[in-house]
């Protein structure tokens, strides 16, 4: 917002309120702001193309990682090829190098070291071991589509878990107030007390050897759900908190007081009334919080606690890539940057998404 | 032992074998003269060593059970009795027992069954107090004070039972007499017991002074009758080795050449590997880690040794399961390995074995044809065979350990390939053996090792495939092997007197059984024999190390 | 005041209480986790295990052994099941390398956030802030056990034929050589501030920009300020009173083994590789020291902060 007599340069304001200052008058009246939001976020084209990776990384790793692996690398992504060799120019090559071992009287042992696995191969045999193998003789290249299917569906379901449960309890906490409020509160406190990294190994180590059989819920050792629901458990303070610090500021609003006049319980209210409009703080959220628990599942899977093998995902694999780091270093690096790219691409998204849903928001990631 | 804790209960018990008296039994190598130390020649001392080294668990005499720390008690804590300090190589020389604190090996009666040791005079502890022949009782009492791993190994002693049924309040053997004056021992053992004096040379019965508190002592450890002492102990970070200021030298125990050893504890085998390699240490204790060892050995080829080792890698099979409880299951196992894959997962640092005894035993013989040639389509042909086709197999392993992640990994693929459909349970090592010793944990199959605690093949069937010694948790014989006939055969082989027991009929009759149990019985899947590495910084002379059976002494190392 | 401060001393003592109860719950029932057979190790009779269960309390119900390990640890005596170690005594040990690593990243990323703020902030719009913004967003976006790799891979001789600048990990004490104390870290140091750095350049930035539009900042230039650079040096104090509640916390949570993976990936054997240790062994009595010294950071950081941000807000009133 300019104002007479500076120089307009000196004031360019940043995207959101450049976006936000060019509307005006008719262009907004009688909109409702979903669709201003829209177009703010349409006319972004940052957060566009952004948005546009994220969901290219998507499709790769869901729909086409078994279309690559059936009819391009024609490898499964655990299919374990130690013996194996491939064929290039006409020469044999061993995906994990051969070692030969002599002895000598005194018990010494004479050895040529063994147990490299091939590097990238780059299309020389085809398509199989475009990056090379992994320390079982695995193809990186469909072990990154399918790892990156399971570290993205820890992502996304864990934070879609966090968000609706510490929405309710949000809501639950911010509108009945009270006691309720108090319990709800220091339970955030306690969680978030915790250190994150020490509590999501720990639930993670713990279930990991047996699993959870409680009840009606019956998750094998193993699964995928083990480390999902930890992450999901450890970032619910991490959304609730803001969530219940706006929810009681639209707590003593006309519109809830309205409603409560007309008769519409709590239920109603909560849901009907207050819930819309934390809606775009809930979306903001969600997407950062699609990226800690992505950035979360590597952290745990490189201490051990995460997914567990054979599954993979871009966790384990920088975690093995670890013992080949002088020698394949690619094994390594390429699932990172894949990480680096997918967290950039949600981050970018949702800044131009904050961006949009309220320009001068203070919705952040809050402790 | 397993390169990471577990031993199971009172293996001696079972054990009733005739006395070994070794020297006159072993290769006839020099009878009963001491040989002179191995080590460089004299005045090749120095200052200050200074070593990467891995975790050990204790450091103290009474708890270990960790090669990282028996191989600085060698020269620290000595009993009764030594295996010799020299590069033992392959076969008899590997079983040569010395004399260290006792003046000489033990008179004994015609079956073993009661031994006399005489002391040396005049030796004292790191601490100046005399070294009493009444130590001896009160280290193996200290031991079960303290429910020391290696209380099984005295099961066979006169008068144990009161403190094996209740060993934090053990208070007396009855089976052990002394007196300090004469400087004479007098240890009496219920049974006949071939390996009883190998158990003598174990650290558990290295001698401390009886002022030892009862309980771990790490701060600092233990007095010290060998020639170098343990100044400091930083549980996980450091210990450092100073010269025993009253050591006395014992023939056939080296000095040691430096007068100070400075060792830094790193697991990390890169970072080891790294410090050594840039000199700033003399000397890796750690295994070279795979990645690394190609272009260290080009470029270092003259300071890398590497060394093969009494221990076996095996698969075990549960045969109280299915579906290894059917006998063509196992046989399609051992046909669905590639044991030359399986050294190549392990970077090379591995000898290839169809065999459950190590090559270094004088009781081993290569079997001949090589009884499973890898072939897939043989396994599958027997899982066919076998009906149990299709089952889901858990397979157990470390998850912190690389070549065993990889060897266990190659093991799921392979039973996949094979008609099963396998899963993983990968544990840390920490807790491994506790998990896969449980009979509750039902484990099918899984990666296991047994690494020698003294070479005699007691020590591998009695413990690991012996059907009396199944229990339900803290067992060694994973595979729950019970035959009649092999049985049989372990306990009569374990009850022969001492001129019988080191007999070549008798190492033949130990090598049958071997054979039987890995043909006829297909009681497991061993693959290879463990290889490991010694790295020395350019300063040190490599033909100064010596590997006395199971790692280098530091004692004996020197400078070019 | 005063109540507040009760208040609050009171809630952290309950919060401690809590989080100690719930480690031990959750270690309690694993399998494999029976300490008894673990130190039982290979003598393994049943009345081995009956005698150590015995002499560890190991045979009364969960809130008396829990209360007893409380006792112990509080008192100094607590040791581990795995190794015998005083667990108080370790993670004194571990303090000092926690602390270099910690206090250190912190400056630098306290430093190069605000920075990064202010700069980016000044050139709102252009192509500076943008250059900034986006190296922000990236460091953010890391994995910090990739950097870690990465950085060791291109610096430490990991790869045969790249550079060594840099030592491979480890520690040096800085009473033993300054230098090398500093060398060691550097790495490490910036590993664990690039997270950070970037965030609180971004969360520096937009609140500068928002303080900007607000009325005492308006009055300020319709009182003739007119140049970025002076309004921003206006607006910074209040700009800061959030930065500094998002410092306090996150220092604390560093503090207290949030650098677990820092410490893993260079080998720094501080208290959060300690942690680490302990988790693979899964040995209880030093998980319960480290979670306790960790969360007994976070709160009672947090309770410094809300103070601090009283002080430094007249408009907040402590409740």
């Amino acid at each position: 917002m300019a104002t007479p007599g500076t120089t307009q340069e000196e004031f360019t304001l940043d995207t959101a309120a450049e976006l936000a200052a060019e509307e005006g008058g008719s262009k907004i009246e009688g909109k409702s702001p979903w669709v201003l939001a829209g177009r703010r976020l349409r006319r972004n084209y940052t957060a566009l193309v952004f948005l546009a990776i994220f969901l290219l990384i998507v499709f790769l790793c869901f729909v086409f990682a078994p279309i690559y692996s059936s009819h391009l690398s024609h490898l499964g992504p655990d299919f374990e090829n130690a013996s194996g060799v491939i064929h290039e120019n006409g020469k044999t090559i061993h995906i994990i190098s051969q070692g030969k071992s002599t002895f000598g009287k005194d018990g010494q042992v004479h050895t040529t070291a063994a147990g490299i696995p091939i590097g990238p191969q780059l299309g020389k045999s085809g398509v199989a071991y475009f990056f090379g193998a992994d320390q079982q003789g695995r193809d990186i290249a469909t072990r990154l589509l399918y790892g990156g299917r399971n570290t993205l569906f820890i992502g996304l379901v864990a934070a879609a878990i966090c968000t609706v449960i510490a929405i309710l309890l949000a809501l639950l906490a911010a509108y009945f107030g009270g006691a309720t409020d108090w319990i709800i509160s220091r339970a955030f406190d306690l969680i978030w007390a915790f250190p994150v990294i020490l509590l999501g190994i720990a639930l993670g180590t713990a279930l990991n050897i047996n699993g959870f059989h409680h009840g009606p819920i019956n998750i094998a050792a193993g699964s995928l759900w083990i480390p999902t629901l930890v992450i999901a458990f450890v970032f619910i303070p991490y959304v609730g908190r803001p969530l219940r610090g706006q929810v009681l500021a639209l707590r003593n609003r006309e519109f809830v007081e309205a409603s409560t006049a007309q008769g519409a319980g709590p239920l109603r209210i909560m849901f009907t009334e207050l819930l819309p409009n934390i809606a775009s703080s809930v979306l903001v959220l969600f997407t950062l919080i699609v990226a800690n628990a992505i950035l979360t599942e590597v952290a745990l899977s490189f201490l051990g606690a995460g997914v567990q093998p054979p599954h993979p995902s871009w966790g384990t694999m920088i975690a093995n890539g670890q013992n080949f780091l002088s020698t394949r270093p690619w094994m390594a690096i390429l699932p990172g940057i894949m990480i680096t790219i997918t967290v950039i691409s949600l981050n970018v998204f949702g800044d131009g998404l904050r961006d949009a849903l309220d320009p001068r928001a203070k919705v952040k990631m809050e402790h | 032992m397993r390169t990471k804790r577990v031993r199971s209960v009172a293996i001696a018990a079972v054990v009733t074998a005739g006395l070994v008296l070794v020297v006159s039994a072993c290769g006839g190598s020099g009878g009963s003269s001491p040989t002179t130390t191995t080590s460089a020649a004299q005045g090749a001392t120095f200052s200050n060593l200074k070593v990467v080294w891995g975790l050990p668990d204790y450091l103290d005499p009474g708890l270990s059970y960790k090669l990282q720390s028996w191989q600085a008690f060698q020269d620290v804590y000595l009993p009764l009795l030594a295996k010799r300090y020299g590069t033992c190589g392959v076969g008899a020389g590997c079983t040569k027992i010395i004399p260290a604190i006792a003046q000489s090996l033990p008179q004994s009666n015609a079956n073993g069954t009661d031994l006399k040791f005489t002391i040396r005079k005049g030796l004292k502890y790191s601490n100046g107090e005399t070294i009493k022949a009444s130590d001896f009782k009160n280290t193996i009492i200290r031991d079960f004070r303290l429910n020391s791993p290696g209380i099984g190994f005295f099961s066979n002693i006169v008068g144990i039972d009161a403190c094996e049924g209740n060993p934090t309040k053990c208070s007396d053997i009855s089976g052990i007499t002394d007196n300090d004056q004469a400087g004479t021992i007098e240890i009496k053992l219920s049974k006949p017991q071939s390996d009883f004096l190998y158990i003598l040379t174990t650290f558990f019965t290295a001698l401390v002074p009886s002022s030892t508190p009862q309980k771990d002592t790490e701060n600092p450890p233990p007095a010290a009758d060998g020639p170098y002492y343990f100044a400091s102990y930083k549980p996980s970070r450091s210990f450092v080795m100073l010269r025993n200021p009253h050591w006395k030298p014992i023939p056939g125990i080296p000095n040691g050449n430096p007068d100070k050893v400075t060792a830094l504890l790193i697991a990390d085998q890169s970072r080891s590997a790294q410090l050594v390699q840039s000199n700033q240490y003399d000397y890796d204790e750690n295994t070279l880690p795979t990645d690394r060892l190609q272009q260290l050995q080009k470029n270092y080829k003259n300071q890398i040794h590497l060394w093969r080792t009494p221990s076996t890698n095996y698969f075990f099979m549960n045969e109280r399961l299915a579906p290894f409880n059917n006998i063509k299951a196992r046989e399609a196992v051992n046909y669905a390995i590639n044991r030359q894959t399986l050294v190549n997962l392990y970077g090379g640092l591995g000898v290839p074995t169809w065999n459950f005894l190590p090559p270094t035993y004088p009781q081993y013989k290569k079997l001949s044809p090589t009884p499973y040639p890898y072939s897939l389509s043989k396994a599958k042909q027997l899982v066919q065979q076998s009906g149990t086709k299709g089952m889901t197999i858990g397979v157990y392993t470390e998850s912190d350990v690389a070549n065993r992640q990889a060897a266990g990994e190659y093991l799921q693929g392979q039973l996949n390939k094979i008609g099963y459909h396998a899963v993983m349970h990968e544990l840390g090592s920490a807790n491994y053996f506790v998990i896969i010793g449980n009979q509750k944990t039902k484990a099918q199959i899984g990666f296991t090792d047994w690494f020698e605690d003294y070479p005699y093949p007691t020590d591998w069937f009695t413990v690991l495939e012996y059907g009396p010694n199944i229990h339900d948790i803290h067992n060694n014989n994973v595979s729950n092997v019970n035959f009649g006939e092999t049985n049989n055969t372990i306990n009569h082989l374990g009850h022969l007197p001492p001129t019988q027991a080191f007999s070549s009929s008798t190492n033949s009759d130990w090598a049958n059984l071997d054979k039987t149990l890995m043909t006829k019985y297909v009681s497991e899947a061993p693959f290879l024999n463990e290889v490991i590495t010694s790295f020395f910084s350019t300063r040190m002379n490599p033909s100064c190390d010596v590997f006395t059976d199971l790692f280098d002494d530091v004692a004996q190392m020197c400078l070019k | 005041m005063v109540t507040f401060l009760i208040r609050r001393v009171f809630g952290m003592v309950i919060v401690l209480v809590l989080v100690s109860f719930i480690t031990y719950v959750i270690f309690f029932k694993i399998p494999g986790g029976d300490p008894a057979q673990h130190i039982a190790g290979r003598t393994a009779t049943p009345a081995n295990i009956a005698s150590i269960r015995e002499k560890l309390g190991l045979n009364h119900n969960v809130v008396v052994q829990w209360w007893d390990m409380m006792k112990s640890l509080l008192g100094g005596t607590l040791i581990s099941y795995y190794d015998g170690t005083n667990v108080v005594q370790q993670i004194k040990e571990g303090l000092p390398e926690t602390f270099s690593l910690c206090i250190g990243a912190a400056i630098i990323w306290v430093g190069f956030g605000v920075l990064v703020g202010v700069i980016s902030a000044v050139k709102a719009g252009k192509a500076g802030d943008k250059a900034i913004t986006a190296l922000a967003l990236v460091g953010i976006s890391l994995p910090v056990a990739w950097l870690g790799l990465v950085l060791r891979y291109l610096f430490c001789g990991e790869n045969p034929n790249g550079l060594a600048w840099f030592p491979d990990g480890g520690y040096v004490p800085l009473t033993t050589n300054p230098w090398q104390w500093f060398y060691h870290l550097l790495l490490p140091w910036f590993t664990l501030a690039i997270l950070f750095i970037g965030f609180y350049g971004r969360v520096l930035r937009s609140n500068i920009l928002d303080t900007i539009n607000e009325d005492f900042v308006r009055t300020a230039k319709a009182k003739g300020l007119s140049s970025r650079r002076i309004l921003v040096k206006h607006t910074l104090r209040a700009s800061l009173i959030p930065i500094v509640t998002l410092f306090g916390l996150d220092f604390a949570a560093v503090l207290g083994g949030g650098a677990i993976i820092t410490e893993v990936v260079y080998s720094i054997q501080g208290v959060g590789y300690y942690a680490y240790q302990s988790i693979n062994t899964q040995d209880l009595p030093p998980l319960m020291g480290v979670t306790l010294y960790g969360a007994a950071f976070i709160v009672v950081f947090s309770t410094l902060v809300d103070v601090a941000y009283a002080y430094l807000d007249p408009r907040i009133r402590l409740t």
